[in-house]
């Protein structure tokens, strides 16, 4: 067993009188992604709050062992005054690294992030999900060893949410990284465990091993993928990204190559 | 704390919103000084006053100028605790620049009938200190604490400058609330020292009733961050 990261004892947290959360015990290891789902309304946000400390709980006890946690918000502030290099260069003095090494580790983020073009542009006219890129590249610059990110996926289109998990992907062998989402998606890419948000209670479940594979085409037309009956699949433009149980995979990549597309990427869903 | 202050000192400035109380403040001591000939203490007594009205509005402003994400994420990026210390320390360093041109201006354009000596700048510098924290400390009670909704921010702000400053003349009428008030921030207590425009009121008592305002700002701070800190939990 790891270091443990955050332990939550009995927690409960109120907000105007209200119970959001109750009766919430979990440990959390390091270098563990853990994804927080639950419906609209569930406490999914104010859980991701407290284990922040932006939030301290009502009742119960919450220890946060990480050294430096990262928190990225669903929706990055609007009204940030300062362009985006700007900001980012401020954020990074807060924790008093000196502006010549930050220099050196801010281009490499703003590299791999791909959002060069954007550093001299004024945040509050960067898209939407040049923001989201920002949100991130904020949390990361302090050296986090725990990551927080609410909805990291929302209103990104499925260009931008590819590259997001391929950069999550990447920080996750490197941090604990915590997530609320929808998505099945991201649970499936990111996730080891999966911390369920019902009726203010949290249940933790670890992830058994996937029975599903993912896999990346390309397609002439997309008239045929109907024919196949697929359950779960996303189109962008001339890409699709479809999740097959492990037993029919080969059967549909077979299909799909008779039909002319070329498979860009198979992956086991974790 | 220094990258901190500089990027709410940034943010602060680019919102535009000190204009109208700098303008309101620089007009009013560019007006109190239209005529040369001016008694020293009384006249910084009043640029103290406007000092105090100056850092409430301020304060207020630097304590909601961010939208909530980018509260959530200051919190995280340098603690509550910084965060609120960061506001503080950028208010009352806008403060200085401000008590700096209202003790200078006068003197540049040779305003006043006596000649001003080391004792009424170092007593100016301590009133104008001592108001603008005031100032920061009235303008922190109506912004970050759950006492006063967020609608009632500027009410309770605007009745809190009244009673501290009306309040010789409501005790005189009530006598009882003199114990209520106590909580207030103690600006009439100070100002009628310099009212008489005469040093030689400034003795001992003078120094008792400001050890005591010192004393009161000390734990008024305290229990703003304890408040502060209770209603962001």
């Amino acid at each position: 067993m790891g270091k443990i990261i955050l332990e939550a004892s009995n927690l409960k947290k109120e907000i105007d009188g209200n119970a959001i959360l109750q009766h919430a015990s979990f440990k959390i290891e390091e270098n563990i992604s853990i994804a927080i789902r639950g419906s609209n309304g569930s406490g999914k946000s104010t859980l991701l709050k407290l284990l922040a400390g932006i939030y301290e709980p009502t009742s119960g006890k919450i220890i946060r062992n990480a050294n430096r946690t990262g928190y990225v918000p669903e929706h990055f502030p609007e009204n940030l005054r300062f362009k985006l290099k700007e900001y980012l260069t401020l954020v990074a003095s807060f924790q008093g690294i000196p502006e010549m090494d930050m220099e050196t580790e801010l281009s490499e983020y703003i590299s791999l992030f791909g959002i060069e073009p954007y550093i001299n542009t004024p945040l509050k006219k960067c898209s939407k999900g040049t923001k989201q890129k920002v949100g991130i590249l904020q949390a990361l610059l302090i050296k986090p060893d725990l990551l927080l990110l609410d909805e990291p996926l929302t209103g990104l289109d499925t260009n931008s949410q590819q590259n997001l998990m391929a950069i999550l992907e990447k920080l996750k062998t490197k941090m604990s990284i915590i997530f609320t989402t929808h998505e099945d998606l991201l649970v499936d890419n990111i996730a080891n465990q999966v911390l369920y948000v019902k009726d203010g209670c949290v249940l933790v479940h670890t992830k058994p091993k996937s029975s599903y594979r993912v896999i990346k085409v390309r397609f002439p037309n997309k008239d045929f993928l109907t024919e196949l009956k697929l359950d779960e699949i996303h189109i962008e433009e001339d890409k699709a990204l479809i999740t097959v149980p492990i037993d029919k995979s080969d059967y549909l990549l077979k299909e799909l190559l008779n039909r002319n597309c070329s498979v860009l990427d198979v992956r086991e869903r974790i | 704390m220094q990258g901190f202050i500089k990027y709410q000192f940034k943010s602060y400035i680019r919102s535009f919103k000190i204009i109208p109380p700098a303008a309101t403040f620089l007009i009013w001591i560019v007006v109190l000084y239209h005529y040369s000939g001016v008694e020293i203490l009384s006249s910084y007594a009043v640029t103290s006053i406007a000092l105090y009205l100056l850092t409430t509005w301020i304060s207020m402003n630097i304590f909601s100028i961010e939208e909530e994400s980018e509260k959530n994420i200051l919190f995280v990026q340098v603690g509550k605790v910084r965060y609120l210390l960061g506001k503080w320390i950028i208010s009352i360093l806008i403060a200085i620049v401000f008590m700096l041109f209202a003790i200078l201006y006068p003197l540049l354009l040779d305003s006043f009938k006596e000649v001003v000596q080391p004792i009424h700048l170092g007593l100016s510098i301590f009133v104008h200190l001592l108001f603008s924290i005031f100032g920061i400390l009235v303008g922190s009670f109506s912004t970050i604490t759950s006492f006063i909704p967020k609608r009632y921010t500027w009410l309770s702000a605007v009745l809190v400058i009244a009673i501290t400053l009306s309040y010789d003349g409501i005790v005189e009428k009530l006598s009882l609330l003199k114990w209520l008030f106590i909580v207030l921030p103690p600006v009439v207590n100070v100002i009628n020292f310099f009212e008489m425009d005469d040093l030689n009121y400034i003795g001992k008592e003078f120094w008792i009733i400001s050890s005591f305002a010192i004393l009161y700002s000390t734990i008024a701070f305290y229990v703003l961050m304890k408040l502060f800190l209770k209603k962001e939990s």
